[in-house]
């Protein structure tokens, strides 16, 4: 649901931006709503298996949106995040508030989401390993933007809160009394994640 | 203008020192969770075991074990929970009389007025001289020491193992995110066993402490785990062979444990002789020496559940298939022991899913499974099958007792009688019902 709710927005705005797009070719005066849009590529810091001290792995995303006011801005995004033993394909809205009506301005920004897709990096062919769903995705940053012209460039660091839910199956026998015989009753057992992550990164874009 | 920078310096500085904090604790956390249920071991006294048993007015069956007759009475196994009377002096209007209760009771045999039955691992004696006033007379304790329910012997320190108590449990560890931990199905030391939901779903106490796969009949016929030759009771334990000396009915002495196999099954007496039915043969035993059985061979065939009957010079097997027997051969098969070292198979016939069979005097019955009744004339064991002399089909047979002209025939839905007392006319003489619980 949660997926469908921000697919919706990225259409949404995606339309937005185009309508607007269209909007500045003809009608100046209207020119209210900007589109926006930016990539970001950074690090992941933190641990899967902390008695090997901390990982780095690495995070990208796009984000596209509208400009809202001044300094308010709201959008949706697709990435890829690696944790070591994960990667998912977040799927999210953002917000976005510079602090400051400046040129140049240090934003608060709020990433919220759900997971595309996952995979698990096996080494091991793990036992008993089933399947793996994503969860929620919360990402709380701050940066600073530097534009010039359209263009922008901008260095964040934040947060990074993401819900892994993995499925395994246990071959098992049981004595089955019915039967006189030990037939296979597969145990099941499920693991939820919580993925906590320190990020960097830092992001491209226009307007 | 100096002022215009300090805010941005300070949120800089707030930044920084709160992504440091982060940093510093960015590891993950893992919640794993396994839906099991756990079966707990339920254990009795032997005082309760036997504070239980008691005569009762009847009731409907709903899980026939075992099957008995003696002098128009028929005596009927519910699994695990005690013994329909039926007065059977008239075949054609059987009528229950009463409902003897003796918790963990699969098996039984009589020998005059005195009735031997199994609770649990006692052997428990009755007198039936007067059918209304049934009562308890004497009991073997742990006699039966071999006997399992679920891996775990029924019988130990803790007390007499009478039930799986169902435990549902969700269990929800924190983990530290390196390793998954295996749940743990199966055994579980002395705190019972573990099952998957769809598994518990089907788990049922009656089979659980069943002491033989099968739930069909048997009367000294040919799925019985009891039977008595001379004045001895002989018993299936497990593995084991026990002989009980019945010679004074009302004080039965345990004797020897004669151990055969593993996988041994059902009991079939004749003349002096013990036909053991088990997956993987059949052997003979010498009963010369009552009290101490010695095994003159054994007959092998594939891996099969297989009750035996015997007549003359030759011994009828049924072979089935199915997950309960592991093999997939459904056959009748007729074995000469003329030479009792020696047993030779001397014919072999088709069968749809045989279970157990019966002979008198030449007309062989055998419970065809889902195929219901079928008597044969095997005066000519070679031809067996071309002397068929009645097909009873819509019946899942699977025990029968044929005796003095009524056969007594078990079903999955009730007890059938039939009269073959003209061979080439057999009718069906009555049908009491059984009702699923």
């Amino acid at each position: 649901m949660r997926t469908l709710i921000i697919l919706g927005l990225l259409v949404n705005t995606l339309k937005i931006a185009s309508a607007q797009s269209e909007l500045s070719d003809s009608v100046e005066v209207k020119k209210k709503v900007e589109y926006f849009f930016y990539v970001q590529s950074g690090m992941l810091v933190g641990c899967n298996e902390c008695g090997r001290g901390k990982e780095i792995t690495f995070s990208g995303s796009t984000v596209h949106g509208i400009k809202l006011a001044k300094r308010g801005r709201v959008g949706a995004g697709l990435g890829y995040d690696s944790y070591y033993n994960y990667s998912t394909v977040p799927i999210f809205g953002s917000a976005s508030w510079d602090l400051f009506s400046n040129k140049n301005a240090f934003f608060l920004q709020f990433n919220y989401g759900g997971t595309l897709k996952v995979w698990k990096y096996d080494p091991y062919n793990e036992y008993g390993y089933q399947r793996s769903v994503g969860g929620r995705m919360v990402n709380p940053m701050v940066g600073y933007r530097i534009r010039y012209h359209d263009a922008s460039i901008a260095l964040m660091v934040g947060y990074k809160f993401q819900k892994i839910k993995s499925y395994y199956q246990y071959e098992n026998y049981i004595w089955d009394p019915n039967t006189q015989r030990n037939l296979p009753d597969p145990i099941e057992s499920s693991e939820k994640r919580s993925i906590n992550r320190f990020m960097i990164s830092l992001a491209v874009g226009w307007k | 203008m100096k002022k215009s920078y300090t805010l941005p310096k300070l949120f800089l500085a707030f930044a920084f020192s709160a992504a440091a904090f982060i940093s510093t604790s960015c590891t993950d956390t893992c919640e794993q969770t396994r839906q099991l249920v756990y079966f707990q071991p339920v254990y009795s006294t032997s005082a309760q075991v036997k504070a239980a048993v008691k005569l009762e007015a009847p009731k409907e069956m709903s899980q026939i074990g075992r099957i008995y007759f003696k002098d128009g009475y028929l005596f009927i196994n519910e699994a695990g929970e005690g013994i329909h009377i039926i007065d059977n002096r008239i075949p054609a209007q059987p009528k229950p009389i009463s409902f003897l209760t003796i918790p963990g009771n699969y098996d039984l045999a009589i020998q005059g007025s005195t009735l031997y039955a199994d609770s649990y691992v006692d052997l428990v004696a009755f007198d039936i001289s007067n059918i209304n006033a049934i009562k308890e007379i004497n009991r073997v304790e742990r006699l039966f020491n071999n006997y399992m329910a679920m891996g775990y012997l029924v019988g130990s320190s803790n007390g007499i193992l009478t039930e799986w108590k169902r435990v549902d449990e969700v269990q929800v560890y924190e983990t530290d995110c390196r390793n998954t931990y295996q749940p743990w199905g199966g055994m579980y030391y002395d705190a019972g066993f573990a099952l998957s939901s769809s598994m518990a779903s089907s788990f049922s106490n009656r089979t659980a402490f069943a002491p033989t796969p099968s739930a069909g009949a048997g009367i000294g016929g040919s799925m019985a785990r009891f039977t008595l030759s001379g004045n001895h009771l002989y018993a299936l334990d497990g593995s084991n062979l026990d002989v009980v000396d019945v010679s004074n009915p009302t004080n039965p002495q345990a004797k020897t444990e004669f151990p055969i196999a593993w996988d041994v099954e059902t009991l079939f007496p004749y003349t002096d002789k013990l036909f053991v039915g088990s997956r993987s043969g059949m052997y003979i035993l010498d009963l010369e020496t009552p009290a101490t059985p010695s095994l003159i061979s054994k007959y092998d065939h594939v891996r099969s559940c297989d009750p035996v009957v015997v007549e003359g010079d030759y011994a009828f097997v049924t072979l089935r298939s199915g997950s309960t027997c592991e093999g997939f051969t459904n056959q009748l098969e007729v074995i000469d022991i003329k030479e009792l070292k020696t047993p030779t198979i001397v014919a072999t016939y088709a069968m749809t899913n045989p279970h157990g069979l019966g002979i008198d005097n030449g007309t062989l019955f055998i419970c065809d499974g889902a195929d219901g009744l079928k008597a044969f004339d095997a005066a000519d064991v070679k031809t067996i099958s071309q002397h068929q002399l009645a097909h009873f089909p819509g019946i899942q047979a699977l025990d029968i007792i044929p005796y003095q002209q009524v056969a007594m025939m078990i079903g999955t839905d009730g007890l059938y009688q039939y009269d073959y007392s003209n061979i080439s006319d057999i009718k069906l003489l009555s049908q009491l019902p059984i009702v699923p619980k």
